[in-house]
């Protein structure tokens, strides 16, 4: 059991100093086990700020951050501890591959948590399993291999853990539309099969939209939206002028709306677009 | 802490300090430093201080800033009083004492030098921005070209090592967090364990520096970039009256230190 629980945390950065800025203010939400959120927001908007709270990278400001009710930052030790359980994976993690072999690696993070050589090796087989990382690679360098698998050798480092909260800031950034899509299906079967919280920042919404069950919009460094994909999805406007784009499927219906087409309920994957374009013509949905 | 890193700041500003030409600063640094060489007595230690406190006060750069970046010198500066302390002959300032008048004499002189030396080297970087400083530094060892010395390219490589200072500190404090979060440890074991716990973030850092000048190098590159051949500048530095009476009071300052040295004030 993993249940989060952010009671009114806010960060501000540099304080007391002339480059003093709030980066998040009076976060408040509660995120259940077995959730998988979408983290939404643009450019500085708080939520990789928000992330690094979460396993205690940063420490608020004020405001407290509880996993299944105890205060991460209680001491040293459970600043540590709670890394192992909350695995966040940075943005760009293929810039922290620093082993000689892809299996070292992976299992720099079980090493830290002191297991033994027998699990530490089960631990990584099963994390380079979830990640699509092939067992012929273990020897090879990290620094060899082409981005994607690098990409996924980072994630895999860090299932190793075994987390009970898998955090990943911009998994699919700067990956061609393959590699994105087998890192998300890697995530959503990791997600399925550990029963797993897991929570993806992005601004790609087609992605949020396709897996995540809950979306947590963060503007200037608050709470915007919070709600199911249906909720968040059907006030397309108000996340354009946040700043953000809306998925494909709804710019489409957004347009059409403004055409004159009558679509019915929030649109936000092709096959909502293509009953509702149906149903509006007149014609029974096949 | 990465942070408090002041290595080459510059604090912009509108002082007659500021102003002045960066050749102009860098001729009176070194002018400077000549005058303070030349300080025997503690008149001539008198003279200096006052000189740079004038300075300081004009370039409206505050004392705290200064002494601040003097923090990381402090060891070098308490060490080198110490060894004067007691390593100078003379007579002991009580019998049978390995400490002399002299000693403390030349220990307080010794720590008036570096910090002189420091916080006036200081003054020229805090008040001159890093480009200026380069271009100025190319300018005045122009001569050199004709003894084959490559001054294009050691002022560009410095101006560049100045500029990816704040993005090298930046990528290590990301490559520590992810690191952290994957469990590594840097601030509890033994000396040869937290060296040790130093590879994780050393070997992404290089990587990725490498990556970067690469990258840098052939953006430069498509840009046309040739070295320091026919290159021309988009701001022209310009010696006003100013300058040439700064360089006129600096060349006084001097005259006047070695007249004290004359004297062993």
């Amino acid at each position: 059991m993993a249940e989060i629980i952010v009671e009114k945390l806010s960060h501000v950065y540099s304080a007391g100093t002339p480059f003093e800025k709030t980066a998040i203010e009076n976060i408040s939400l509660t995120i259940p086990q077995g959730e998988f959120v979408g983290l939404l927001g643009h450019t500085g908007s708080g939520k990789s700020t928000f992330v690094q709270h979460l396993n205690a990278l940063l420490t608020p400001t004020t405001g407290r951050v509880l996993l299944d009710g105890e205060d991460i930052n209680r001491d040293k030790k459970s600043r540590r501890d709670v890394r192992g359980r909350v695995g966040l994976v940075f943005q760009y993690p293929e810039y922290q591959l620093f082993e000689e072999t892809v299996f070292a690696d992976i299992a720099f993070g079980p090493k830290n948590m002191g297991l033994g050589e027998a699990e530490i090796e089960e631990r990584v087989r099963e994390a380079a399993g979830f990640a699509d990382v092939e067992e012929r690679l273990f020897e090879r360098s990290p620094l060899e291999l082409s981005g994607g698998q690098k990409r996924r050798i980072a994630i895999a480092g860090v299932i190793a853990m075994r987390p009970d909260v898998l955090i990943l800031d911009e998994p699919t950034a700067g990956l061609d539309p393959r590699g994105s899509r087998q890192i998300m299906d890697n995530i959503s079967r990791y997600q399925r099969e550990t029963g797993a919280t897991v929570i993806i920042v992005s601004h790609n919404m087609d992605d949020a939209a396709r897996l995540a069950r809950r979306l947590i919009v963060f503007d200037h460094g608050s709470v915007a939206m919070d709600g199911t994909p249906e909720e968040v999805f059907s006030r397309p406007q108000e996340l354009i002028d946040i700043g953000l784009s809306v998925p494909q499927s709804t710019a489409i219906a957004m347009a059409l709306r403004q055409q004159g087409l009558a679509l019915e309920g929030a649109i936000y994957t092709h096959e909502q677009l293509k009953t509702a374009v149906l149903r509006a013509k007149g014609v029974g949905a096949c | 802490m990465l942070k408090d890193i002041t290595l080459g700041q510059y604090f912009p500003g509108d002082s007659v300090v500021h102003r002045l030409d960066p050749r102009t600063k860098l001729i009176l640094v070194v002018l400077y430093i000549i005058a303070l060489f030349q300080a025997v007595g503690w008149i001539s230690y008198g003279v200096v201080i006052a000189v740079s406190a004038l300075c300081m006060i004009v370039s409206g750069i505050r004392f705290k800033t200064i002494f601040k970046g003097l923090k990381p010198m402090l060891f070098i500066i308490v060490l080198t009083a110490l060894l004067n302390i007691f390593y100078t002959a003379g007579t002991p300032v009580l019998p049978g004492w390995i400490i002399t008048w002299e000693g403390i004499d030349r220990a307080f002189k010794m720590i008036l030098r570096i910090v002189m030396l420091i916080s006036g080297t200081f003054l020229l970087t805090y008040t001159t921005s890093p480009m200026a400083l380069t271009d100025g530094l190319e300018l005045l060892m122009g001569p050199l070209k004709k003894l084959k010395v490559p001054v294009h390219e050691m002022t560009i490589m410095m101006s560049m090592a100045l500029r990816f200072i704040p993005t090298l500190i930046e990528e290590t404090d990301k490559i520590m967090s992810a690191q952290k979060a994957r469990g590594a440890d840097f601030e509890t074991g033994s000396l040869i364990k937290r060296a040790k716990a130093l590879l994780p973030i050393l070997v992404p850092l290089f990587v990725s520096a490498f990556r970067r000048a690469d990258e840098l190098a052939v953006a430069m590159e498509s840009r046309c970039y040739h070295g320091g051949e026919g290159r021309t500048r988009m701001k022209q530095l310009h010696m006003a009256r100013i300058d040439a009476a700064a360089l006129l009071l600096g060349l006084l300052f001097l005259a006047g230190m070695f007249v004290l040295r004359h004297f062993r004030l």
